[in-house]
C-alpha cells in the first residue's frame, strides 16, 4: 500500500522485506526505523489494512470523565487511549478509542469492563498521540504514579519517611547516653566512643578491601563471550527499552544520539525514550533541532516535586513497551555490544535476575588530578568491589547509570525511589532483600568525570546522602532483612552501604586525634588511654594504607598504568569525600529530597560544535543496517516530533477505506 | 604477486577519525586470539602452603624462635607471589607479595633497601614480561579504549609485536616493554613494604618525643 501511494520504492520494500525476515521484526517498524516512511503515512497505510478511520487525537477532545475509568499504566503499556462516549448510527451509546495497534477484541472487552457499555468502536492513531494524550490527560495519574507508588504499595520500603520511630528514638537515645555520659564520666565515655568509631572504620575498611580482592582474583574472567555475543540471531532479540533522563543539559543531547547510535542491536527492536523535564524548554528544543531518529520518542514529564532523576525514570517505565530496560546518562558512551551482552547475561542467570549492571568508567580520565582520582576510585569500584560482590552473592548497589533490568520485574518491585537520591543503590538493595539478583557484566559505559571540585562536591554530597537514606530504609526492620537476605548480606551491606558514610564521617576526628598526638604528644593520654590513641593512630594509617593499595590495583584492570602512581593522593580525596558527607548529612536532616544537579558536558571531550546538533542522525547506525536508497527529507523526523508537541500541526484524519492486505 | 594488505598502512592525508579506525583494526587484528596467561593457582597456593607447613614444622622442631619461623615463611611467600605478579601477570599476587613484603620489614627494619631493590627488580620483569603484555592485548581487544592515542598506541606494539611470529620467546622484547607498568608495578611492590617501615619508625619516633 505504501509502494501505491508512492512512500515506498519497490527497492525499498524488498530491503524493508529483508530485514523484517532476519530480526523478526513487524514491517511497519522496520520501514519506520529505517526512516522510508514517515509515522504518519506508516499509520495512514496501517489504517486503511486494519479497516479503521485514522484519527488524530488531540488531548483537549478527550472525555476526561470517561479517562478515569483507565489507569494510564495499563494504557501506555498497551498504546490505546478512550477517547469518548457518543451515539451510533442507531442512537445507542458507543465508547471511541483510539489504538496505535490492531484494533482487538482485548481493548473491545476491557472498555466493555470498565464502562459498561456494550458497543466499542476503535480507531487508529498513532503511538506518539496515544502519549500526547496520556501525559496530558492522564497528567495527574502519571505523577502520582511515579512519585507515590512506591510509597504507598510498600511504604516500609520507601525514603518518603526519613526517619521512623524507632530510629529516632534510638538516635535520641544515644545522644542522651553519651551526653549523660560525658557529665559523668567523661575520659570513660570517650573511649567508648572513640573505641566505637575505630571498630566501626576498622570493619568497614577491611570489609571493602576483602571484597575488592576477592574482585580483583576475576580480572580476565568473561561473563559474557565475544563468541557469544556473535551467536545471537538478530530474530530472537526482545525489544530494548533505553532510558535517558535529561535535565538542563540542552549542549548534550546532540552528543547522546550519536553515542547511543553506535549501539550494536536492530533499530527496530530499540526503544529510546528521552526524558525531559516540563520546566526544561531549552533542552526539549536543543532534542527538537537535533532530530532524533524515530526510534526515539521525547517523553515530556510533568512537573511536580521531588524534581528528581528516578521520577522522570518511573515516567519512562510507564510508558517503556520493551523486555528489558536500560538507563543512560546523557553523556554516556556505552559499549557497542552492551545490550546484547547483558541480553545473554539475563538468560545465563536465571530467572531470579533482575539487573544487570555493566561497568562504568570515564573517557576524561586525564584531564585534572580529580579526573584521575574519580576514574581510579570508578575503576576500584566498578572493576573490583562490585566484582567481589558479585561473586560473592552479596547485595549489589547499583550505579547511576547502565543497569538492566527485565521490565516487568522492575515494575513488580515498585521501579525506583524518586525521594532516595541514589535511587539505583536503594534498587539493589530492595531487590536482593525480596529475593532477587543482581549481577555485572564484562560492558563498560564511559562517562564524563566531574571535573570541578565544587560540582564533584555537589554530587558526592547526594550520592553519601542516598546512601544514608538507603541505610535508614532497610534498617527499619534488621531483623526481617536478617530473614530476607541471611546474615552474611546484611552484615556485608551494612559494612559496605552503612560503612562507606561513616568512614568518611570519622576520617577527620581520626586526622584530628593525630594532629593532636603530633604537635602535643601525650596530651590526649589523660582523656584516653595510650593503647587507644595508638589504635586509633593504626587504624587512619591502615586506613589510608588499604584505601592506597586498591586505588593502586585500581589502574591495572584497564592498563591505565600512568594513573596509578595518582592513588598516593588517596587520602587527600578522601578528605573531599568527608566535606561532601557533612554537607550530606546536613542535607538528610534539612533538605532529605533535595536533588543536587550535577554539571555535564564540561570536559573538553564532550565540547559539540553548534553544528553538529542540527546534523542528521548517522543513516545507519544502530544494527548492521544497509544504508537506505532513497533518503527522506531530512527535516522529517523533527517534523514528526513537533507534531507530538504541537497539537495545531495535526492533520485532519483521512477517510476510511477498505482492508486489503496486512501489510503497509 | 601478493595483494596489499589493506591495514599495512594509513593511507595519505587520512582524518583523524579514520586514523584512529586504522588504529583500532590494526590493533583487532593484531590481538585477535590472544589468551591471557592462566597459571594454575591452586597448585601454586597448594605447592607454597606445602612448604611453609614443612618449613614451619621443621624450624619448631629445631627449636627455633618464632621470629625465625616467620622469617622464611615470608619470604617463601613474597617470592612466590613476587614471581606469579612478575610472571603470570596476577595483580593479587602483587598485593600478597607486598603484604609479606611488609611483614618481613616488621620482623626485620632493616631488609627494607634490599626488599626494595628485589621489587624494582621484580618491576623491571613485569616491564618485559610476556604475561603482562598479553594481558593487555586481551584486554584491548575487549574493551573500548579510554582514549584513542592509548589505544593506538597498544595497537602498534601489539602488531609490532607481530602476530605472525607469535607470542613466541623469540618476540623482541623490546615489544612489550612499558614503562609506566613498571613504575605501577613497584609501586604495587614496594607499597605495603613501605607503609609498614613508616609505622614502624613513626612508633618508634612518636615514643621517643
Amino acid at each position: 500500500m505504501l509502494v501505491e501511494q508512492g512512500a515506498l520504492t519497490r527497492e525499498q520494500l524488498q530491503e524493508a522485506l529483508d530485514q523484517h525476515r532476519r530480526v523478526g521484526a513487524p514491517l511497519g517498524a522496520v520501514v519506520l526505523a529505517r526512516g522510508m516512511v514517515t509515522r504518519r503515512q506508516l499509520y495512514v497505510a496501517l489504517a486503511e489494512v486494519w479497516g479503521a478511520d485514522l484519527a488524530f487525537v488531540d488531548p483537549v477532545e478527550v472525555d476526561e470523565e470517561l479517562a478515569r475509568r483507565f489507569p494510564a499504566a495499563m494504557l501506555a503499556r498497551e498504546t490505546w487511549v478512550p477517547l469518548r462516549v457518543e451515539e451510533d448510527g442507531d442512537g445507542l451509546p458507543q465508547v471511541v478509542v483510539a489504538t496505535a495497534g490492531r484494533p482487538s477484541a482485548h481493548i473491545a472487552e476491557e472498555v466493555v469492563q470498565r464502562t459498561g457499555i456494550p458497543r466499542v468502536r476503535q480507531v487508529v492513531t498513532t503511538d506518539w498521540d496515544v502519549q500526547r494524550a496520556l501525559r496530558t490527560v492522564w497528567r495527574d495519574e502519571l505523577v502520582h504514579d511515579a512519585v507515590k507508588s512506591l510509597a504507598e504499595r510498600r511504604p516500609e520500603e520507601s525514603a518518603s519517611t526519613v526517619f521512623v520511630w524507632p530510629q529516632v528514638a534510638a538516635a535520641i537515645g544515644l545522644l542522651v547516653a553519651t551526653v549523660t555520659g560525658l557529665v559523668l564520666d567523661f575520659s570513660l565515655t570517650m573511649v567508648v566512643l572513640v573505641a566505637t568509631v575505630n571498630v566501626a572504620v576498622a570493619l568497614a575498611v577491611g570489609t571493602k578491601a576483602l571484597i575488592s580482592t576477592v574482585g580483583t582474583a576475576w580480572e580476565t574472567v568473561e561473563q559474557v563471550t565475544a563468541a557469544e555475543v556473535a551467536a545471537l540471531e538478530d530474530a530472537d532479540l526482545p525489544v530494548y527499552t533505553i532510558l535517558v533522563p535529561v535535565y538542563k543539559e540542552a549542549g548534550i543531547v546532540g552528543l547522546l544520539m550519536r553515542n547511543l547510535a553506535d549501539l550494536d542491536y536492530p533499530r527496530e527492536k530499540l526503544e529510546i525514550l528521552l526524558l525531559l523535564e516540563e520546566d526544561d524548554p531549552e533542552t526539549l528544543t536543543a532534542a527538537l533541532a537535533a532530530a532524533p531518529p524515530d526510534l526515539v520518542r521525547i517523553v515530556v514529564v510533568p512537573h511536580s516535586l521531588p524534581k528528581t532523576k528516578p521520577r522522570a525514570c518511573n515516567v519512562g517505565l510507564t510508558f517503556a513497551r520493551g523486555e528489558y530496560v536500560v538507563i543512560y546518562d546523557a553523556e554516556d558512551r556505552p559499549d557497542a555490544d552492551q545490550l546484547k551482552k547483558a541480553l545473554i547475561a539475563f538468560r545465563k542467570g536465571g530467572d531470579d535476575l533482575v539487573c544487570v549492571q555493566a561497568a562504568l568508567n570515564y573517557f576524561n580520565a586525564r584531564e585534572n588530578l580529580l579526573t584521575r582520582m574519580f576514574t581510579l576510585e570508578y575503576s576500584s569500584w566498578f572493576d573490583y568491589t562490585l566484582a567481589g560482590l558479585d561473586k560473592m552473592r552479596l547485595p549489589i548497589p547499583l550505579g547511576g547509570t547502565s543497569n538492566h533490568f527485565r521490565t516487568d520485574m522492575l515494575r513488580d518491585l515498585g521501579g525506583w525511589d524518586p525521594y532516595n537520591v541514589t535511587e539505583d543503590a536503594d534498587l539493589g538493595i530492595r531487590a536482593s532483600a525480596q529475593g532477587h539478583r543482581v549481577a555485572v557484566v564484562n560492558s563498560t559505559t564511559y562517562e564524563e568525570a566531574n571535573m570541578a571540585v565544587g560540582n564533584w562536591i555537589r554530587q558526592r554530597s547526594r550520592w553519601i546522602k542516598g546512601y544514608m537514606q538507603t541505610v535508614l530504609v532497610h534498617t527499619r526492620h534488621p531483623w526481617r532483612l536478617l530473614r530476607s537476605v541471611g546474615p552474611r548480606q546484611t552484615a556485608g551491606f551494612a559494612l559496605l552501604i552503612g560503612g562507606t558514610p561513616l568512614m568518611f564521617l570519622a576520617a577527620p576526628w581520626l586526622y584530628a586525634l593525630f594532629v593532636v598526638q603530633l604537635v602535643w604528644p601525650g596530651a590526649l593520654v589523660p582523656v584516653l588511654p595510650e593503647w587507644l590513641v595508638h589504635v586509633s593512630l593504626a587504624n587512619l594509617l591502615l586506613g589510608n594504607g588499604v584505601i592506597i593499595y586498591l586505588s593502586l590495583l585500581a589502574g591495572f584492570k584497564r592498563r591505565t598504568y600512568g594513573l596509578v602512581p595518582f592513588a598516593l593522593f588517596s587520602p587527600v580525596y578522601w578528605l573531599l569525600h568527608s566535606i561532601a558527607s557533612y554537607k550530606a548529612l546536613w542535607q538528610l536532616v534539612v533538605n532529605p529530597f533535595y536533588w543536587e544537579k550535577t554539571d555535564h558536558g564540561l570536559s573538553s571531550h564532550v565540547q559539540v560544535d553548534e553544528s553538529a546538533g542540527l546534523e542528521e542522525p548517522p543513516a545507519a547506525p544502530v544494527a548492521a543496517a544497509p544504508v537506505r536508497t532513497s533518503a527522506p527529507d531530512p527535516v522529517q523526523p523533527a517534523a514528526d516530533v513537533v507534531r507530538l508537541i504541537d497539537p495545531a500541526t495535526v492533520p485532519p484524519p483521512p477517510v476510511r477505506r477498505a482492508p486489503e492486505e496486512d501489510q503497509p | 604477486m601478493t595483494a596489499a594488505n589493506p591495514l599495512s598502512q594509513l593511507r595519505p592525508g587520512a582524518s583523524p577519525a579514520e586514523a584512529e579506525s586504522f588504529a583500532e583494526a590494526r590493533m583487532r587484528l593484531a590481538v585477535s586470539g590472544v589468551t591471557p596467561p592462566r597459571l594454575p593457582m591452586r597448585r601454586v597456593l597448594g605447592l607454597s602452603a606445602a612448604v611453609l607447613v614443612v618449613e614451619t614444622a621443621v624450624m619448631l622442631v629445631t627449636g627455633q624462635s618464632l621470629h625465625d619461623v616467620l622469617l622464611p615463611g615470608y619470604l617463601i611467600l613474597m617470592t612466590t607471589f613476587g614471581l606469579v605478579f612478575c610472571l603470570g601477570a596476577v595483580t593479587v599476587a602483587g598485593f600478597a607479595a607486598g603484604a609479606a613484603g611488609a611483614g618481613l620489614v616488621v620482623l626485620q627494619p632493616g631488609a627494607l633497601l634490599p626488599l626494595l631493590g628485589g621489587a624494582a627488580v621484580l618491576a623491571l620483569g613485569c616491564g618485559f614480561a610476556p604475561g603482562w603484555a598479553r594481558v593487555e592485548a586481551w584486554q584491548a581487544a575487549h574493551s573500548r579504549p579510554l582514549t584513542a592515542e592509548e589505544e593506538a598506541a597498544v595497537g602498534q606494539r601489539a602488531l609490532d609485536g607481530g602476530r605472525s611470529r607469535g607470542w613466541s620467546p623469540g618476540v623482541r622484547l623490546r615489544n612489550y616493554w612499558r614503562t609506566d607498568r613498571v613504575l605501577a608495578a613497584f609501586l604495587v611492590l614496594a607499597f605495603h613494604p613501605l607503609l609498614a617501615a613508616f609505622a614502624l619508625w613513626f612508633t618508634h619516633w612518636s615514643a621517643g618525643r
